[in-house]
């Protein structure tokens, strides 16, 4: 799986940890994480004073999040009006570009709703989670622990809603497991 | 902490230099300090309501302040608020 965090998205990764570490490590597991540019710049270059920039900036050196550049604006005149800014639109032009179609991630209604209008993949941080324990990429457990150490970032019911979807994971692949004999 | 430059209506100035003078203000200095601070407060939250409604992004929504990303989620955090507005 391929995803491409923007900066909300990146921030909340870098900055909450359970059992000391740190979300974005966990997604890292199971994903390749592509950062636009821009996204590099707002959280790792200028965002550098608080320790979830230093997280980032610390994994991009590494190489294990990567960062691309936006080759071709083809979506240039879709988003001129739009509110968004240089990373969000960076972002959305990168899910465009790649041949190997990267769900964006982001936790910004305007970016959900253009990415979605574009024909994109599109999924809020918490339900790429929630997709990690389907795909046996995190534990349920450690999900579930993300999750509720990220919440106060979110509107009520979000947490609630990728709990539940998190049970049904859990249930289904319990369902799926062949019984003792 | 940085100097900034504000330009300042001039009955706003001498009304608070009348009232240092009279001993209810403080310095002209730290008045306009609670000016500016007020100001930002004021267009923090306008433009929260709009990043609530989805009107604009996060990052649009710093841009407008004159902030980085990573300083307005800073900004919203410490009152408690959430940064996504999704849901």
């Amino acid at each position: 799986m391929t995803v491409v965090l923007d900066s909300g998205a990146l921030i909340t990764a870098c900055k909450f940890a359970v059992g000391g570490e740190l979300i974005v490590d966990g997604i890292l597991r199971g994903c390749r994480v592509l950062v636009e540019q821009a996204v590099e710049d707002e959280v790792a270059v200028l965002g550098a004073g608080y320790a979830d920039g230093i997280a980032a900036a610390e994994r991009i050196a590494q190489g294990s999040l990567e960062v691309a550049a936006v080759r071709e604006r083809k979506w240039r005149r879709h988003l001129a009006a739009y509110a968004l800014g240089a990373g969000d639109v960076g972002s959305l032009e990168l899910c465009g570009q790649s041949d190997d179609q990267p769900t964006l991630v982001t936790d910004d209604y305007l970016a959900f709703v253009v990415g979605t209008r574009l024909g994109l993949t599109v999924q809020m941080l918490p339900d790429l989670l929630v997709a990690l324990v389907e795909c046996g990429e995190l534990t349920a457990q450690l999900a579930e622990a993300m999750l509720q150490t990220m919440r106060p970032r979110y509107r009520t019911g979000v947490i609630e809603h990728s709990v539940v979807a998190l049970e049904e994971v859990a249930s289904h692949a319990e369902g799926a497991r062949p019984s003792p004999s | 902490m940085p100097k900034v430059l504000v330009p300042v209506r001039p009955d706003i100035l001498r009304a608070a230099e009348r009232r240092r003078a009279a001993g209810v203000g403080r310095g002209v200095s730290d008045f306009l300090g609670d000016l500016v601070n007020w100001g930002f407060e004021q267009r923090l939250r306008d433009l929260y309501k709009r990043f609530q409604a989805g009107e604009l992004s996060l990052e649009s929504y710093a841009s407008e302040l004159g902030l980085g990303v990573r300083e307005l989620y800073a900004t919203l955090e410490d009152r408690g608020l959430p940064t996504s507005n999704i849901g």
